[in-house]
């Protein structure tokens, strides 16, 4: 498993993936983590398949007591279906993670970890200094979603929006927009439902500062590829499996 | 079960170590830095730092060895991460199969289940034995470099030695045996506490775990 600092002033945003030993056949994920002095979070730490991986590699970096939060954006197998197995590593860990989703999250396994659930207004968490922002992403593309900002930083962890389809080993930075959204546009028009919640998302992320958007799938953006992502999502009409 | 009392399972061990492991070598890398500074310095000390030179070699040898051994224990301890997990998931799994036979009263589905949970403790017995013998290599690559580090005590002193022979070069030399020292006591640190979580490790192998039918 690879590892990428994404930012490194006061506290440190690290990105995972590009797994070289991830079983062929399961969609290939981003999992991030943030440390903040003697507390962290790990963000939607992915599937039971490369827990071991991400594990040493979270642990190359950070002492395992100090992952005091663990985030889920949502209910899907590659985000969390680990969930069991972190419950055992980190039992004084809280989970944050979608409200309607908790009855459904729980059976991944969950004896230690307290569940917080996140309000569909969304919530915030101040780790030592650093302050992380669940912000509401509902249908892109669970009904209950979240991303997680940092205002600091100036980054959005976007979920499955941006997300892209590609082969095993693509460069982790969007190099060239154009030829990009040629993997993005099936993942967003068939797995995200709803264009009334697509651009409500867009209007609320427009008024944010952001320099970087990392999703869970695929490449992460940066500077004005940011901008460039929003106008090309709203532009997009999403629901494709309804003729 | 209260979290507070619960015991670090074997796989969060093996992760531990890989962790320790990657840092020895990080430490390694920058040993070896060390001794290409001290390289660079002898050659431009020349007369003045003749017996330094040889030392050099001593010091990027330590650190090459050093990393070679802390790569393959890395890479070993994360195989026994992932077999340890793999452990888990199974005796998991045998759990449930057990529970179900519990609940059954048909003969031919409980015979269906104890093949089922015949054949995961056979999977497991095999990952059991894999676990040893990595264990096994695992503990013999860390005594090489414990070996490799024996003579850093030496080699740090002969370095002061020579550094103070080596007049204006005398402070660079110095500052390259620092550091050296630095690296050697940080590696035998990390010795000691992969030692520990070795030592911890081969007392609680998840594979050798075995739960009993009621039936
Ligand atoms: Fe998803
Ligand atoms: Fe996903």
């Amino acid at each position: 498993m690879q590892s990428t600092h994404l930012y490194e002033k006061g506290h440190r945003w690290i990105a995972f993936g590009r797994d070289p030993r991830k079983p062929s056949g399961i969609i290939d994920t981003n999992q991030y983590l943030v440390v903040d002095g003697q507390r962290a979070l790990l963000m939607d730490p992915g599937g039971i398949e490369v827990f071991s991986a991400m594990l040493a590699a979270v642990m190359q970096l950070c002492e395992v007591d100090k992952i005091s939060d663990v985030f889920a954006s949502h209910q899907d197998p590659d985000i969390i279906s680990s969930l069991g197995l972190w419950d055992q590593t980190l039992p004084h860990a809280r989970l944050h993670a979608p409200w309607l989703w908790e009855g459904f999250l729980r059976h991944f396994g969950l004896d230690h970890m307290e569940y917080h659930g996140i309000p569909d207004e969304g919530a915030s968490l101040t780790l030592e200094h650093a302050e992380l922002q669940f912000i509401p992403a509902h249908y892109l593309h669970a009904s209950g979603n979240y991303h997680v900002y940092d205002a600091e930083a100036r980054i959005l962890m976007s979920g499955d929006v941006g997300a892209a389809l590609e082969a095993d080993g693509a460069p982790l930075f969007v190099e060239d927009f154009d030829d990009h959204t040629g993997k993005m546009q099936f993942f967003h028009q068939r797995w995200m439902p709803s264009n009334r919640a697509k651009n409500d998302w867009i209007q609320r992320v427009r008024s944010l500062d952001i320099d970087i958007m990392a999703p869970q799938h695929g490449r992460i953006f940066r500077g004005d590829d940011v901008k460039r992502f929003l106008d090309w999502f709203e532009a997009l009409e999403v629901g494709s499996a309804i003729a | 079960m209260s979290a507070d009392h619960l015991p670090t399972p074997a796989f969060v061990k093996a992760a531990t170590l890989a962790g320790h492991l990657y840092r020895m070598r990080q430490t390694a890398r920058l040993m070896s830095l060390s001794a290409s500074n001290a390289k660079g310095v002898a050659a431009r000390a020349g007369d003045k730092a003749l017996g330094f030179r040889p030392i050099t070699n001593f010091i990027a040898e330590m650190a090459s060895e050093t990393i070679l051994h802390a790569s393959r224990i890395n890479a070993l301890a994360l195989e026994v991460s992932r077999l340890s997990v793999a452990a888990l998931r199974n005796r998991d799994g045998e759990q449930r199969f057990i529970l179900a036979r519990e609940s059954l009263g048909d003969a031919s589905a409980q015979a269906f289940l104890d093949e089922q949970i015949a054949q995961s403790r056979t999977a497991r017995q095999d990952m059991g034995r894999q676990i040893q013998e990595i264990m096994q290599q695992l503990a013999s690559q860390l005594e090489q470099i414990h070996q490799a580090l024996r003579a850093s005590g030496i080699i740090v002193s002969n370095s002061r030695t020579e550094a103070s022979r080596a007049g204006d070069f005398r402070k660079y030399l110095d500052s390259i045996a620092a550091s050296v020292e630095a690296a050697a006591s940080d590696i035998q640190g990390e010795i000691v506490l992969c030692r520990r979580l070795i030592e911890a490790l081969s007392h609680d192998d998840e594979a050798n775990h075995h739960e009993q039918p009621s039936a």
